[in-house]
């Protein structure tokens, strides 16, 4: 007996499709299209490609440094006199002047870059990494898991940041591995929470129960129904984090606890200030701050546009 | 329920044979309340049911929200672990399987969802929904999957070349149940639940989707357990149905004969509320005026004997009613 | 009515208003989108005359829900519309912000598809009916709240039950506290989208039974959005059938529903089940909605009419009439009964099911 069926709507590819090149041409599409997708939009925003563009040079710059420094940060330069370059204002020879211990700032600055980025990006991954993973966990397993986790970020949540970072960096010595580790410490809290929330939702979608009807395991649900919807938010959880991060290696280092082998913009700026020079010597302070300013704020308005380009509920018509 | 219809629940090879099932939800449960001493608040979803579907069968199931009928579908499939009862699959008992055991017979049973906007996942393409199960099944070979796909999509008459690579947010109503009932069969299951898989479409639709799962049932031999509020809709695949309120059958019975002479007052009352398209038929309205109490449920009559021990009497041959009121 | 409020009598009476009278005529309501322009309307006419019910049906997308929105004027921005809606002879259509708040409350009343939407959930619902009464009428809060007590009593709520949060209430019930708001600022004319779907069928029936005493009772205006063609049987006075943005057929609803003249509504008919009589064949009618970026030339249904011809291909059929109020857009009334005959059987409609 013939069957009443809602016939295909308008005709897309027209009835002589072949099935199997449709099926192939279904397998291409990568788990990274989501990414893709994202960063496509993120390039329409003006102010995103803007804030794009300034990290990408900063990002540049980072990994270039030891080669486009024209001196050793640290190495204390003379003057053609022979005696030390002190405080020299910029000129030909130092683009960006030099320190009371006759050292070229900009040598120094373009160092400071690489050191901003290691912080940053690798303090982001560990916290990415520990606020999906705890975050899943907790929210997809909820009872006990939950409940030890969510008590767990109760109490990392009542530590006061600075002073707490401070006193870390204080008792463990002052190195760019345990700024890393404060910064850690500090942060995979928020993330854990964030992603819970985000999988909370997620995990009583009827696909999910779909899925498991259909005999998936955890791990295959978390991957391919779970997991697509928390990257985005772990994402910009993580660039918020190399904003943090950088910020709180200056800070760190600004009031002295900073890895006195890094040569960090928060550590110029520190030397600086013990110099005296911080309202004298404008060529060693402005650059390092400017810099500070201008990275921080584009990962922020990346992230900023980012989270409005994947959440649904933020993007504007 | 030792007291139930055996005569007509046996058969000789049931797919799904279902005994004394009872899955109640604990409320408010946790470590800080029972630290808290505050005992938990218990809800009687299922309370005790038997049931066997044959192949070929679609088995209904009707009854209002909160009767439990959904609950039960969920339970046969494992989504909920029984409370206590047994089920059994083709004589094998599914009651307390975990592990590789349950995954086997999540490839024999099989759930369709009501809301078929939710139950797609929309970021997968048709072919990675319908695709899902063979993959979690270990299938693992592409062009292997690719047939099988095909050959569900022609099963429920969704032509595959056109409808492969679209998204469910591209799709209709009508074609997205039609595209999970694809995903149900793809692994060649014996049984499946339909979970009021038509309430959500336009009547105009819902009839394609009833037929299809009627034929499926016939064409593949399989076991349906076909849940619905509605119970015009069930008259129309189902040969048996079951009447269910507050946790438990109130009466069953060979389809046609319960619509025709329904004896309890709980299954007259469902059958009021379907609403006639034939102007000239002047339905009366059980509950023309507002029920008292503001509750949604059935009346009183209904109330008192589902407290007590249901009491089955056989009113005619294949037709079988709780506690009726003579 | 002179406003005369005293501590003892209900503070207004529920039906101190008259109903409303609504003429739509030529409604079309189109999209710009990226593809070209969408007709989602396309030349409606609408009659409901004080204290009538019209039932409004179609299949999802054929532009029913777009008409009702259209008639309390809650498009989005961008739609374009044109025609006009005659609410007691004023054009709602050219109204002025101020003018169309004054209307919304006194003469046009929403009851949507999602109760939950309609309340909020932090607020008691006693209150949240009080405060829109409080809000729109020279009342004060005892007289609104015992006006509020009053439609619970109308709706078949228990008065108590207004101190109570909207999650505390089922389903069936939050539907019915919704009527009761709509119903709390004495308008004309009732618009209700969808009352029912997402109920099943027993609060369905107790919701609908509610909307048809109060409407009758209080002789209000009624428009009723639905897919659902036996609930119009059973609640409204005339139906209008809708297809792809248009009216294919409309009139008394006995005579429409039981003498269909359009072979849509015979459709419509078979595709629905029935409990009572001899089970027939259900048979749901093959095919989609046209695409109304580019409306093929014709009648619309005539892809998946069966009894089409190249003329309906061709000539756009009229709504002519084809009894007392009872308009069809077919070009072939005199074949309706054998049509009627043919379509009750489910062969008339698989012979080419998959259409092209």
């Amino acid at each position: 007996m013939a069957e009443m069926v809602e016939f295909p709507g308008p005709g897309r590819g027209g009835p002589t499709r072949d099935v199997l090149e449709v099926w192939a041409g279904t397998r291409r599409r990568s788990g990274l299209a989501p990414f893709v997708d994202g960063l496509r939009l993120l390039v329409r925003d003006p102010f995103a490609l803007v804030g794009l563009v300034i990290i990408a040079v900063f990002f540049l710059v980072a990994a270039l440094s030891g080669f486009l420094a024209p001196y050793d940060p640290y190495e204390a330069l003379p003057t053609p006199e022979g005696e030390l370059a002190r405080l020299e204002t910029p000129s030909g020879d130092h683009w960006l002047g030099t320190t009371a211990f006759g050292n070229d700032v900009l040598s120094q600055l373009l160092v400071g870059t690489r050191v901003a980025f290691i912080v940053g990006i690798s303090a982001a991954i560990v916290v990415g990494i520990i606020s999906t993973l705890l975050g899943l966990l907790s929210g997809y397993y909820g009872r006990y898991v939950d409940d030890v986790i969510m008590r767990a970020t109760d109490v990392a949540l009542s530590i006061p940041t600075l002073p707490i970072a401070i006193v870390a960096v204080a008792i463990l010595g002052a190195s760019l591995r345990n700024i890393i580790l404060v910064v850690v410490l500090l942060f995979w809290r928020n993330g854990a929470r964030i992603v819970r929330s985000v999988v909370l939702t997620e995990k009583e979608k009827v696909y999910v129960q779909a899925a498991r009807a259909a005999g998936a395991s955890h791990l295959y649900i978390m991957r391919v129904h779970i997991l697509p919807n928390v990257i985005p938010v772990a994402f910009l959880w993580m660039t918020m984090s190399v904003a943090f991060a950088i910020l709180a290696e200056a800070s760190l280092s600004f009031i002295g606890l900073g890895d006195p082998n890094a040569m960090s913009w928060g550590q110029m700026l520190n030397l600086a200030f013990t110099e005296g020079s911080i309202r004298t010597a404008w060529w060693w302070v402005l650059p390092p701050s400017l810099c500070l300013v201008f990275l921080i704020s584009s990962i922020y308005v990346v992230g900023r546009a980012w989270e409005e380009k994947t959440n649904p509920r933020l993007r504007r018509r | 329920m030792d007291d139930g219809p055996g005569g007509w629940l046996t058969m000789a090879s049931p797919v799904v044979e279902v005994q004394g099932l009872v899955k109640h939800f604990t409320l408010g449960g946790g470590v800080v309340a029972s630290m808290l001493g505050r005992s938990p608040r218990v809800v009687k979803a299922v309370d005790g049911v038997d049931l066997t579907i044959g192949r070929s069968e679609v088995f209904g199931l009707v009854g209002e929200s909160g009767s439990g009928k959904s609950t039960l579908g969920m339970t046969l499939v494992k989504l909920y672990q029984p409370t206590e009862g047994s089920i059994s699959f083709r004589g094998r008992d599914v009651t307390r399987i975990a592990g590789s055991a349950l995954k086997t017979y999540r490839k024999d049973a099989q759930i369709i969802f009501q809301d078929p906007y939710g139950s797609l996942n929309p970021r997968l393409s048709v072919a990675q929904v319908v695709e899902e199960p063979l993959r979690i099944h270990g299938v693992s070979d592409d062009a292997e999957r690719g047939t099988k796909v095909v050959e569900a999509l022609d099963r429920v008459r969704v032509p595959a070349a056109e409808y492969l690579d679209r998204y469910p947010h591209e799709l209709s109503g009508g074609l997205r149940q039609r595209i999970a009932i694809a995903r149900a069969i793809v692994l060649e299951p014996e049984f499946i639940v339909a979970d009021e898989p038509v309430s959500m479409l336009d009547v105009s639709i819902q009839a394609g989707i009833l037929e299809l799962l009627e034929r499926l049932s016939r064409e593949l031999g399989l076991a349906v357990l076909y849940v619905s509020h509605d119970i015009a809709t069930v008259r129309y695949i189902c040969d048996r149905v079951a009447v269910m309120y507050l946790g438990r059958f109130v009466e069953y019975g060979d389809t046609e004969t319960v619509i025709a002479r329904p004896g309890h007052p709980y299954t007259k009352r469902l059958m009021a509320a379907v609403p006639s398209v034939d102007p000239a038929s002047q339905r009366t309205r059980v509950d023309a005026h507002p029920d008292p109490s503001g509750s949604d449920t059935a009346g009183a009559a209904t109330e008192t004997c589902t407290h007590e021990e249901p009491h089955w009497e056989e009113v005619e041959p294949e037709h079988y009613v709780a506690c009726p009121l003579h | 009515m002179p406003a005369q409020p005293t501590a003892t009598a209900s503070a207004a009476p529920i039906s101190d208003r008259p109903p409303v009278s609504l003429r739509v005529s030529g409604l079309r309501v189109g999209y710009r989108v990226e593809q070209g322009h969408l007709r989602a309307v396309d030349g409606v006419d609408l009659e409901v005359n004080p204290g009538e019910s019209l039932g409004l049906v179609g299949e999802s997308g054929c532009g029913k829900s777009t008409v009702g929105k259209a008639i309390l004027r809650l498009l989005p921005e961008d739609a374009r519309v044109e025609g006009r809606v005659l609410l007691d002879g004023d054009d709602v259509l050219r109204m002025s912000a101020r003018q169309l708040r004054q209307i919304r409350w006194t003469k046009l009343a929403l009851v949507t598809q999602s109760a939950m939407n309609a309340l909020d959930p932090v607020y008691r619902i006693g209150d949240q009916i009080a405060e829109s009464i409080v809000a729109h009428e020279d009342l004060d809060r005892r007289q609104a709240w015992r006006r509020a007590e009053e439609l619970f009593t109308l709706v078949g709520i228990p008065q108590e039950r207004l101190r109570d949060y909207p999650h505390q209430f089922s389903g069936g019930m939050r539907q019915r506290a919704v009527i009761a708001m709509a119903l709390s600022l004495n308008a004309g004319l009732l618009l209700a989208d969808e009352p029912t779907t997402a109920l099943d069928s027993i609060m369905q029936d107790q919701v609908l039974a509610q909307i048809q005493r109060l409407q009758r009772e209080l002789s209000r205006s009624m428009i009723l959005v639905t897919h659902d063609i036996a609930v119009v049987a059973e609640t409204c006075e005339k139906v209008a059938v809708m297809y792809a943005g248009r009216i294919t057929e409309s009139g008394p609803t006995a005579a429409v529903l039981a003498t269909p003249y359009h072979p849509y509504t015979m459709g419509l008919r078979n595709a629905f089940p029935t409990i009572d009589g001899d089970r027939r064949e259900l048979i749901s009618i093959p095919g989609n909605l046209p695409n109304l970026l580019d409306p093929p030339t014709g009648c619309r249904f005539a892809s998946r009419c069966p009894f089409s011809t190249d003329h309906c291909r061709e000539v756009d059929p009229p709504l002519i009439e084809v009894g007392p109020g009872h308009l069809s857009a077919c070009h072939y009334p005199d074949q309706a009964a054998a049509f009627r005959d043919r379509a009750a059987q489910r062969s008339t409609w698989t012979t080419d099911p998959g259409g092209g």
